[in-house]
Order: C-alpha cells, then structure tokens, then sequence
C-alpha cells in the first residue's frame, strides 16, 4: 500500500494536442480517488500514466516518495482493471488469475492459496476453470477484480470498469467495489464519466476539464464529494456536478445600503442578497448566481420571485422537475453537457425540483421562489466562485 | 408470384451450376483422365463412360513407382519450408505489429514486392548462390530458397493476425509484470493460434505447389512431385494419364490439409470478433 502523488504532470502529443496539463495532487494511503470529467478532459491519460503505459512529457510521479516517472509497468506494483476487462481470453479464470503471481516466480501452493482467496471472496470459486467467454459480463467484470486484488499491489487503478454492465448490476457492483475497498484499504484511482459512480464511491473526487488555454490545468477541483456539491470552485464543478445540473443566471449586483440586491439580467425579477465581503467587491458589475434545483421552493403569487408557464414536467415519483424559461440571456459553461436544443436564444431555461403534490397542469403558471441563503455565485470573467 | 419466385430460384440454381462447370469441370476432366484408359484419352468424340482403371496409378506409385519417392520429397521440402518459416515469420510479424520502429511501412512495402517479382527472377542468383556453397541438389536448398516466397507472404499474413488483437490485453499483461517475450509467447501467440495454423498451411501449399525452385536447386533424388509431373512431358509420347494421375495425386495433401483444419480458416477468417 501507498500513497501516489502527480507532481506537474503534463503530457502533449507530437502533433501539439495538449492532454493533460499542470496536474497535481495526491493521494492518500488507502485513499479511493475518483477522476471524474467529460471525454476528452485526460481522466484516462492520467490513470494510464500512473499505470505506465503512457509517459510523460513533464512532471513527476511519485509512489510512497519514489520517484517511479521512468519506471516500466512491470516494475511498478500496481495493477489495473480496464473497461473491456482484458482478460486472456484462451486461460482460464484461475490462469487469468495467476498469471500475475507467475511472473512474480511466486511458489505454486501460494499461488493457488491466493487464488482461491480472491475467489472466494469475489465469489468466482465455482468458475475457476471456465474461460472468460463462457461467463456473463458481471463475472468477467469479477474476473478482472480478481485479477488486481490477488497481487496486493500497492495500488488499483481502474478505469470505467463498470461501463460495460447494465444499469442494475452496475449498482450493485458499484457497492460490492466500495465494499471490496472498504476491506482492503489499497490506495484506488478510479476513472468514470459517470458523476453519480465518482460522488457514491469515492473518498475524495478529482473533477478534470479539457484544457484550453495556456498554462491551465485539467484539475478544477479536487475534494470530498459533498464538498463538491455543497462548495464547487469554479462554474464547470458548479455545472458538472449535481443531477440536473445547477441553474446559472446572469445578474446584475447593487450596493443598497449596508446590503446588495441581484437583478437577474434581462428581466425585472430582483431580489435582496446576503451580503458578504467577497460579493460585495462586485457591487455595480455583472455576477452569475448558481441556483441547484432543489434551492426552488414554491410558493403563494405574493412572494413569488418567478412565475412562469410550466411547459415541461418530469415526474419522477418522488420529486418532479419542471423547467421553465426566463427572458434572461443564457449562460454557457463550456463543455457544459447541456443539448444545444436547450439553449434557446436569449432565453435560459432553468429546471427546478419541487414536490409532485405541487406539480402543475401543462403550461400552468407556477409561482417560485428561491432559498437565497444558498446561491452560489461566480465571477463571470474567470468562472471561479466568490466566496468569503 | 410463387412462379416468378421459382423462375428466380431456378435461374439462380441454373448460374451455379454453371458456374460450378466451369471450376470443377477441368478438375473433374483431368480426374477422370486418371483413371480411364489411355487410348481412349482423347478419343473422338470423347468417351463418357469407360471402364475405369487404376493403371496410371499403379505405374506412378508401385511399378515402376517413379513418382512415389517424388512424394515424399515434396512432403519432405513442404513441411521443411513451414518448420523453417514460422520461427522467422512470426518473430517478425509480432515485431512489426506492436513496437514502434522506422521503416515499418517500408519493411512491408518490400516484403510485397518479393511476393509480387516473379520467382524466375530469383532463379539464376539463387542456382549460382546454392552452387558455390555447396548446397545443390539438397532438400536445405529447396526449403531456403522457398522462404523468399513465404516469409513475406507469412509475415503479411501474421501480422494482420496480431493486428487484431487487442493492446488492452498486453497492457494488461504488462501491469501484471510480464516482459514483452513472455507477453508475446504466453499472450499474443496463444490467442492468434488459428492464425498461425492458417499461415502454416498456406506456406506449405506455396511450398508444395511451387516448381519453379525445384527444377533448379532439386536433383534426381530430391526432386519433388512437380518435378516429376513435368518430368512426363520430355519423354517421347506425352503420356497424358501418368500426368493427371500425378496432379491428382498433388492435389491430394492440400485437400486434406485445408479439410482437417477447415474450422481454423474459419475462424482466422472471423478474427476481428475476438473479445477480451
């Protein structure tokens, strides 16, 4: 077990595509770490770096202190589960198994104890002498478990392991892999682009963007995820993270006395705003407020700040979404995953979670208010969040 | 509507057959060759039905037998070629699949043109080669000299093998520390094994339908079937019958060969379906 550090890492193709850029961070002994982002934002670069299948162009890596930048992926004592599994196809599950510790000159009997352990305990006992195309996906995904836990490596890597099952037994093997974790206690880098995988499983979440402009880094942010939700650092987590997404609106702040006051930009909805010190630098100027859906409350006419037609609800059972337009220019975050169809222009539709005893009748008005004490708000320039 | 349909269907049946003719018809022809009597060879009008015989046979097999040592020493050069191929070939098609090296596409570029220069063109340097080092007239010579034709072609072929497997299952061999010889022996060759068969068997029939070779580098006693096929037509009185029953004796090991492993030229055919 150890701990693993990315000091710098950078990483440009030779035709000058810029990968991964400025990336540093660590992670703890016994830590599971999970690299979340859209495609493209170098999650996968990342993990095969640390795995070293791919080098670097600069930076450095680091395992327990030792410098492993150079060192061959035979060398390093990790192991790796891959989204396709790769598991040999013409060895059997105990031979997949093994292989590892062969190449380790591991003694025949320890072999075998060491199998059967991991077998056991992935419950694979029964299929040890199958081969991998003769089990379902969810044992081949065991299977390919298997294969990392059986060396007791220093660390896992593992990236999208679980894409390839369908939704329930993703689920449920998504809380087998928290368990497995859980009892081991081996360091873990986990690669998804699933947010609710990287918010359930891991201990801390490292949310990546592509890099754009020089000198940036793919790190936005990395923390616990409630953290994330609750504290984004900039507006690409604010937007990331959470299901739906955060509502941003442009707004335009006033110093009113000791306090401010937000009008949302394109309409006359305004509304008082806790002040604090940080916001009140940006008195006079342009923010954008982050609204989560669940912040709407609703509400009788009186104190509605929003009163708009419902032309969309989303029942769900529980809670129901609607969503709504307001006249108000819309905000882009890049690489936001929102369908350009969503976008309507000089219109920015926002989504709110109410209760579904509130749910309205097709294009009814629904009046809403907003819990101002939560907004987040952010630099319009930068994207980073002002806080205090 | 049924008429129409059963219009199509014949027509498409009649296409076949037709078809088929024209492929099997000169084998069928020169089957029967074999084993009709020599007179009536190129009767006119030709005879269709004829007692059948095994004559032919008999003299090219067991008395006087010309041909039958013939057969062993195709056997012999065939499976020499393959022996001596694969351990070459397959090196080369791994090397030139996964590691990154310069001049990858031109290696292969070369290797096409020596598949595609006529082996004529090889002859004359080879015969004098084989000559000063003493080698004429051995089996060695014939199998050596037949690997300009089939490392190239094997290497090709391999190669578009190992292509297909995926480089997960490397990678993943080289986390669990596996060095890149024990990747390709107990990984990457396990998994392409059709396709080393399919590759062995279209070596060996390059090797055992080759001619051209043979009739320089063989001698009396190394001398292979095509050799003494051709042998036939210098002597005076072209004896068509011994001719078909040695062709048909030729056709014979490729036929088993491609019969008995039929199910790897499939399944090499299909490659790209494998998972990991």
């Amino acid at each position: 077990m150890a701990s693993m550090t990315f000091d710098g890492i950078g990483k440009t193709y030779p035709d000058g595509t810029v990968a991964v850029a400025n990336v540093s961070f660590t992670v703890a002994d016994g830590e599971f770490v999970v690299l979340v982002g859209p495609s493209g934002c170098g999650k996968s670069t990342l993990l095969r770096m640390a795995a070293g299948l791919e080098l670097l162009n600069s930076g450095r890596l680091l395992m327990d202190d030792q410098d492993v930048t150079n060192t061959e992926p035979q060398d390093r004592d990790i192991a790796m589960v891959f989204q396709n599994y790769a598991l040999y196809p013409h060895m059997t599950v105990y031979e997949n198994m093994a292989f590892g510790l062969q190449q380790r000159k591991m003694p025949k009997d320890k072999i075998e104890k060491l199998v059967r352990d991991a077998a056991e305990m992935l419950d694979l006992t029964k299929y040890l002498h199958r081969k991998p195309g003769a089990l379902s996906g969810g044992q081949r995904q065991r299977v390919a478990m298997g294969r990392a836990i059986v060396r007791h490596p220093m660390a896992f890597l593992m990236d999208e392991p679980l894409s390839n099952l369908d939704a329930k037994l993703r689920v449920q093997m998504r809380a087998e892999l928290k368990l497995l974790n859980q009892r081991l206690g081996v360091t873990t880098l986990y690669v998804t682009h699933d947010q609710v995988e990287a918010m359930t499983m891991g201990d801390r979440v490292a949310v990546l963007k592509p890099v754009g402009n020089d000198g940036e880094s793919n790190l936005q942010q990395i923390d616990t995820p409630q953290r994330l939700y609750d504290r984004p650092a900039n507006l690409f987590v604010a937007g990331f993270i959470g299901s739906p997404a955060m509502n941003f609106v442009r707004a335009e702040l006033q110093a009113d006395g000791a306090s401010l006051r937000a009008t949302i930009a394109g309409t006359g909805i305004t509304f008082p705003v806790p002040a604090s010190a940080a916001l009140s630098a940006y008195a006079g100027r342009q923010v954008i407020a982050g609204i989560r859906p669940e912040m709407f409350l609703v509400c009788s006419e009186a104190e509605a700040l929003f009163n708009e037609p419902i032309p969309v609800a989303e029942a769900l059972g529980a809670d129901t979404f609607v969503f709504f337009d307001i006249a108000s220019p819309p905000v882009t975050v890049s690489d936001a995953e929102e369908p350009e169809e969503f976008r309507r222009k000089g219109t920015n539709r926002l989504v709110a979670r109410i209760p579904p005893v509130a749910t309205p009748a097709p294009n009814q008005r629904l009046p809403l208010t907003v819990d101002l004490q939560k907004l987040h708000w952010f630099d319009p320039l930068t994207g980073a969040a002002i806080r205090d | 509507m049924a008429r129409a349909k059963t219009f199509y269907t014949a027509l498409t049946y009649a296409a076949g057959l037709l078809f088929l003719a024209i492929f099997i018809g000169p084998i069928l022809w020169f089957l029967a060759l074999a084993i009709r009597p020599a007179e009536t060879a190129f009767a006119m009008p030709p005879q269709l039905t004829f007692e059948p015989t095994f004559d032919a046979f008999r003299h090219i097999l067991v008395d006087p037998g010309t041909n039958a040592p013939q057969l062993v020493n195709s056997l012999i050069v065939a499976i020499g070629a393959v022996l001596l191929n694969l351990p070459f070939s397959v090196p080369a098609a791994y090397a030139l699949s996964r590691f990154k090296m310069r001049g990858k596409k031109n290696i292969m570029l070369w290797y096409l043109g020596l598949l595609m220069a006529p082996p004529i063109a090889f002859l004359i340097p080879y015969f004098v080669l084989i000559t000063r080092v003493g080698l004429q007239g051995s089996y060695l010579s014939m199998v050596l000299v037949l690997q300009t034709l089939t490392i190239p072609f094997s290497v090709w072929l391999m190669k578009s093998f190992i292509d297909e497997v995926p480089a997960e299952l490397e990678e993943a061999a080289r986390v669990d520390g596996a060095r890149w010889y024990t990747i390709m022996w107990r990984i990457t060759l396990p998994i392409v094994r059709p396709g080393i068969i399919v590759t062995s068997m279209f070596a060996f029939v390059f090797a055992w339908n080759n001619a051209a070779f043979p009739l320089v580098l063989s001698s009396r006693s190394t001398a292979t079937l095509p050799i003494g096929t051709l042998g036939y037509f210098a002597t005076s009185g072209v004896t068509w019958n011994y001719i078909a029953a040695a062709a048909v004796l030729a056709m014979i090991p490729p036929m088993i060969i491609f019969l008995v492993f039929d199910r790897y030229v499939v399944r090499g055919l299909t490659f790209g379906s494998v998972k990991g």
